[in-house]
């Protein structure tokens, strides 16, 4: 009996051992010798010529799957990165964010109100029909018409378009407002097949088979497994080189990873860890590239009689926690953002920036001062993703040293959404994307509009005198550096950090990723072999 | 017999109703919708109205209850608020990739169960029994999620003998199904064994045995047949586990299946799509279990049909 | 009397309870069982560490170092750190606390509902048995994670969320399982001649039938507190289980498996803890089985 019992024993527990060892054998050699592979890491990007028998077609594993294709119902950057490659835009911006021309061939500005396109002439949608302004006109005004439910309306920034002939368009906006141009940068649908209804379901239905002018055309759309692009003959630039792009769904990362090493996807973004290794592999390709995008703890200004109302209090949950420390402990590659404007920018202003050092004592001296020396409960609503979590868990941990009790609530991305835009919140956590202009961002803090209500009188003046002047940058910067003063001054929030884009792609396709041109940079994309 | 079949159907009935009323009220209590989703983090409380109202979200809800009731009657689930399309055609296109998932894994549990099952009634009590019943209990003891990542981590990563992802392939079939099957291995296994004990005893295999009859052959021939009877009901049983597991295995491996779906369609409160695929999966539910009755009913007449 | 003695002759469900030599007979059939006494004592040991967990812990299971994050298992930390630098093991004992509370309290609500349930629908029959049937059918024909995910995403991320939401989705098994019991009990003897005498239904429900039906109901809970622990796991792995604060196992792991590749311990053990923890209590329930279960008997 006795020598049963220990026989069964031992059998589990080498069992047990055999799996642990499984798993962690062979993990020497992933940390092992980054040194010595990290300077060839990127050497072979350059064997440009494509050879005849080269690959034709691309697998590209993403994160998730566009909510629609109807570019004029969406805001989610995972339809923006399949609606680039179907659709055209009138302009884009470049990667110096500066305006360039796409469906459009020149713009003309005859008064600080008015922006008259003149439209290429040798566009076809992808059934044959011609593109005309027409299709410009419906476009904006469908997202322009409240009943139609466009996600982009608030977005937009001017008032009226018309067709002022077959190749013409005018935008007319009813004060002088430079970010104007920003919202004309809107993908284009074609009138005779795209809905006036935007939600009006059926069969054939254009959000799921829509049609554009752009390099390649939607073959398949398999819901939430994966979207077959095929390469459009007659694109107005002349047939691109890749044939066809399957873009498959892969949600988990470790997967996702795991195929683009054993080569079943050619390109995917690899996790934020993995940087080093990634770059010390010869066999992909990494370019990690800056953004516009802003993740701040926003503070809600718009609660009657509470403690966030101090300033002093906003200001100790501001120096209340070692930024540098959490941003580089969750997002290696991040950089700590002290206001809304991103650093290279610019509007930004690091002179006029407030930045708050980590200095505990001080900002428990400041509560002290807000009378709330004995402590003081605060709630953080933030969407359940892994950093999300993380994060709470370290804000948690800093502010309890300084006497303030976080209270973290992770939920669904959807439940936090609707208590957020419900401003049923004290704290959130999540990030602003996709804005070009510093208007896109400065707007949603004023007159107590934005999701936070901040209002302060003279932060509001200088944000809507800025956007008036048109044709100068640095006058429109001034103003911008006195607002930057005020906000950081006054705690508008909390800021924390400017993320970075990045992609992994097999070294032997020749791509070019960056975040303003992202998955457009397909259309220049090849093999080598 | 045909009475039984008639009751077994008209009993389902009542249960679908329930079926309906607790998948409509379950999500609508859900927070979040899928305007507040559409609106994107800088909307104003305005335009989220908008979108709503775009799209039918403010009807009343009882109204909503009868409409989509209406529409079921009719057979149409529906279209997704996400992208239009009708529901029932797209459940209907990832159903199959899921099918053939559970199958796959019910192949793996069994291929398991069964063998290891036998060994261990027929050597009972000793190494190998204990040793057997301990490593199918292994299966059952570990979270899926965790054995998926280490399959992947195992298999695509070191070895790099298998796909992580995607449908289509055996090779691909193979990590989800072992994901998904060997949970139930143990059951399987435990079931099998104890049904195996119990007909061993039973006299006609006694008189088998003592009538020189060659072990193996008794106990394939006689005892297995009769063994596998309270299997087949627990296949009934387990398909709903089944179904739900797979929410966690086709994540995992990205298996264009209809767990990973409902789950996607959850997060993004595609209501219908939800509706849609929580009905489907408990028809699914009903329907295999209707059948196992009948089916069981054949094989053994002896039990009571109420 | 007639009830006494037909209680000793019925053959399904040992009256535990009055049978003296029965329950030697069982005391001396478990210790024969290997396997029952290796889960019995894997679950007294974790409900040991359950209960004296945060006595008993190395380190600090909430103190952040991110100097210290994924240090390899060690002398200082045995099964290495976490994330934050956090001691693996510190924080699997604590974590014992709340994944055997999920374990347990849901088996409690479960049976709690879902015994009674069957009682009443098992004994009374006919109109009242229909109807109680068909909801617990509507309940159970939804696959139990998928119930579970949607009334999570109802109520929100949290422990009690996800004990009610398991709860709801498990009981009907209770129910069928009594209520298939009660419907062969009430043809007994006994129990027609405690209606005879005129007994109320309460009184014969819960007196002579639920004790007759216990064991099976044992044997089916023990083995049944593995089962939200797991399914609180695959809850977390969809991020619709346990919230930071509430670190269970299956937490734990789903939020460090983005680091499996190079820190596998932390993800690993708090695995291994589930693994345990579910055989031990597998063991113990296949051991009670054989022992209560006359019909197993050699």
């Amino acid at each position: 009996m006795l020598r049963k019992k220990k026989l069964f024993f031992s059998v589990i527990a080498l069992l047990i051992l055999s799996l642990l060892f499984l798993t962690a054998c062979g993990d020497t050699d992933d940390n092992g010798n980054d040194e010595d592979q990290a300077a060839n890491g990127d050497a072979d990007q350059d064997n440009d010529e494509p050879s005849e028998d080269a690959r034709t077609e691309v697998v590209w594993g993403a994160v998730q799957d566009p909510d629609t294709l109807d570019p004029r119902l969406s805001t989610s950057a995972y339809s923006e990165e399949v609606s680039e490659l179907i659709f055209n835009s009138l302009i884009y911006p470049d990667e110096n964010l500066e305006m360039v021309f796409d469906l459009a061939t020149d713009m003309e500005t005859p008064d600080d109100n008015t922006y008259i396109f003149t439209l290429r002439e040798d566009v076809y949608w992808h059934d044959g029909e011609k593109f005309t302004s027409e299709d410009v006109v419906f476009t904006f005004e469908s997202i322009l018409d409240e009943d139609f439910g466009s996600p982009h309306l608030s977005r937009t920034n001017f008032d009226a378009v018309e067709a002022i002939d077959e190749y013409t368009v005018q935008f007319t906006t009813e004060e002088p407002n430079a970010a104007a141009w920003t919202s004309m940068r809107r993908f284009i649908v074609p009138a005779h097949l795209a809905p006036r209804d935007g939600y009006e379901p059926d069969e054939g239905n254009f959000a799921f088979n829509p049609v554009g002018t752009g390099p390649f055309k939607l073959t398949e759309w398999t819901p939430n497994d994966q979207i077959v692009l095929e390469r459009n003959e007659d694109y107005f630039e002349g047939p691109v080189q890749l044939e066809r792009i399957i873009r498959r769904e892969i949600p988990e990362e470790e997967t996702r990873y795991t195929e683009l090493l054993n080569g079943n996807i050619d390109i995917a973004a690899t996790p934020e860890r993995e940087m080093d290794t990634v770059e010390a592999n010869d066999d992909l390709t990494l370019m990690i590239s800056g953004t516009l995008n802003y993740f701040p703890i926003a503070i809600n200004h718009g609660i009657d009689d509470s403690p966030l109302n101090d300033v002093r209090v906003r200001q100790a949950l501001n120096y209340g926690i070692d930024k540098e420390a959490i941003v580089s402990h969750l997002w290696p590659t991040a950089e700590v953002m002290h206001n809304p404007i991103v650093p290279g920018t610019w509007a930004y202003d690091d002179d006029a920036t407030y930045k708050y050092a980590f200095d505990q004592d001080k900002a428990m001296d400041l509560l002290d001062d807000a009378g709330y020396g004995d402590g003081l409960e605060v709630t953080i609503t933030m969407s359940n993703a892994a950093t999300n979590v993380e994060l709470g868990e370290m804000l948690k941990s800093y502010y309890d040293q300084i006497g303030v009790t976080l209270e973290v609530n992770t939920m669904e991305f959807s439940s936090a959404l609707d208590l957020i835009l419900d401003g049923d919140f004290e704290l959130y956590h999540m990030g602003s994307v996709g804005m070009y202009d510093p208007h896109d961002f400065m707007s949603r803090f004023i007159n107590g509009d934005g999701v936070t209500s901040y209002d302060n009188p003279e932060f509001n003046q200088l944000v809507e005198d800025a956007v008036k002047i048109i044709d100068d940058q640095d006058a429109r910067a001034e103003l911008y550096s006195e607002a930057q003063q005020i906000m950081t001054e006054d705690a508008y929030n909390v800021p924390m950090y400017n993320s970075q884009a990045w992609m992994a792609w097999n070294s032997d396709f020749n791509f070019n990723y960056d975040y303003v041109i992202r998955s457009r940079a397909f259309k220049d994309a090849y093999w080598s072999n | 017999m045909h009475i039984y079949i008639i009751k077994r159907l008209l009993q389902a009935i009542p249960v679908i109703l329930l079926v309906t009323v607790i998948t409509f009220s379950l999500i609508h209590l859900m927070p979040g919708d899928p305007a507040i989703m559409r609106a994107g983090e800088d909307a104003t409380l305005e335009q989220v109205e908008q979108i709503r109202e775009a799209m039918g979200l403010n009807e009343p809800i009882p109204a909503q209850y009868l409409n989509w009731m209406s529409g079921l009657v009719r057979g149409d689930l529906g279209e997704s608020l996400q992208d239009g399309r009708p529901v029932f055609t797209t459940l209907m296109q990832r159903l199959p990739a899921t099918l053939y998932l559970v199958l796959a894994s019910f192949v793996v549990s069994l291929a398991i169960g069964i063998p290891v099952g036998i060994l261990s009634a027929v050597r009972q009590n000793t190494f190998i029994d204990t040793f057997a019943r301990g490593f199918a209990l292994l299966g059952i003891s570990m979270p899926s999620f965790w054995f998926g990542l280490m399959l992947v981590l195992l298999f695509s990563y070191r070895l790099q003998w298998l796909p992580a992802s995607g449908a289509g392939s055996f090779q691909q079939l193979i990590m989800p199904a072992l994901a998904l099957g060997m949970a139930s291995a143990g059951l399987i296994t435990r079931m099998t064994r104890s049904s195996m004990l119990e007909v061993l005893k039973q006299d006609y295999i006694r008189t088998a045995r003592s009538k020189g009859l060659r072990a193996q052959i008794v106990i394939y021939k006689h005892a297995l047949k009769n063994a596998m009877l309270p299997v087949v009901t627990v296949i009934g049983l387990q398909l709903g586990y089944r179904l739900g597991g797979s929410v966690i295995v086709e994540q995992i491996f990205a298996y264009p299946g209809i767990g990973r779906f409902a789950y996607t369609r959850l997060l993004a409160r595609d209501f219908p799509m939800i509706m849609g695929n929580l009905f489907i999966f408990a028809m699914i539910f009903i329907i295999v279990n209707i059948l196992t009755d009948i089916v069981y009913g054949f094989l053994e007449p002896r039990i009571r049909y109420d | 009397m007639t009830v006494k003695d037909a209680k000793v002759s019925s053959e399904i469900g040992a009256p535990i309870k009055t049978s003296t030599s029965f329950r030697d007979d069982a005391i001396r059939r478990f210790k024969k069982n290997p396997t029952a006494i290796i889960g019995l004592i894997i679950a007294i040991v974790f409900v040991l560490i359950a209960i004296f967990g945060r006595y008993i812990t190395p380190h600090d299971p909430f103190a952040q170092n991110i100097v210290n994050s994924h240090q390899a298992p060690s002398a200082e930390h045995w099964l290495g750190t976490d994330f934050f630098g956090r001691d693996v093991l510190s924080r699997i004992i604590v974590g014992a606390r709340i994944s055997l509370l999920v374990g347990i309290s849901v088996i409690t609500i479960r049976a709690a509902i879902g015994i009674p349930y069957g009682l009443i629908a098992g004994y009374y029959g006919g109109k009242v048995e229909m109807v109680m049937m068909r909801i617990v059918d509507a309940v159970i024909s939804f696959p139990g994670i998928i119930l579970a995910m949607a009334i999570m995403a109802v109520r929100g991320q949290g422990i009690e969320n996800v004990i009610l939401a398991l709860s709801i989705t498990g009981w009907p098994m209770f129910a069928r399982l009594v209520r298939g019991e009660a419907m062969s009990l009430k043809e007994r003897e006994y129990v027609q001649a405690s209606r005879a005498l005129g007994y109320n239904d309460g009184k014969i429900m819960f007196q002579h039938i639920l004790p007759n039906c216990l064991a099976t109901i044992i044997v089916y809970a023990t083995m049944g507190i593995a089962t939200p622990i797991l399914a609180e796991a695959g809850l977390s792995f969809l991020g619709l289980g346990a919230t930071a604060e509430q670190a269970t196992w299956g937490f734990q792991m789903s939020i460090e498996r983005q680091y499996l590749r190079y820190a596998w311990w932390s993800v690993t053990f708090p695995g291994m803890a589930v693994m345990i923890v579910v055989l031990g209590f597998n063991l113990l329930g296949d051991g009670l089985r054989d022992v209560l279960d006359p019909r197993m008997k050699e």
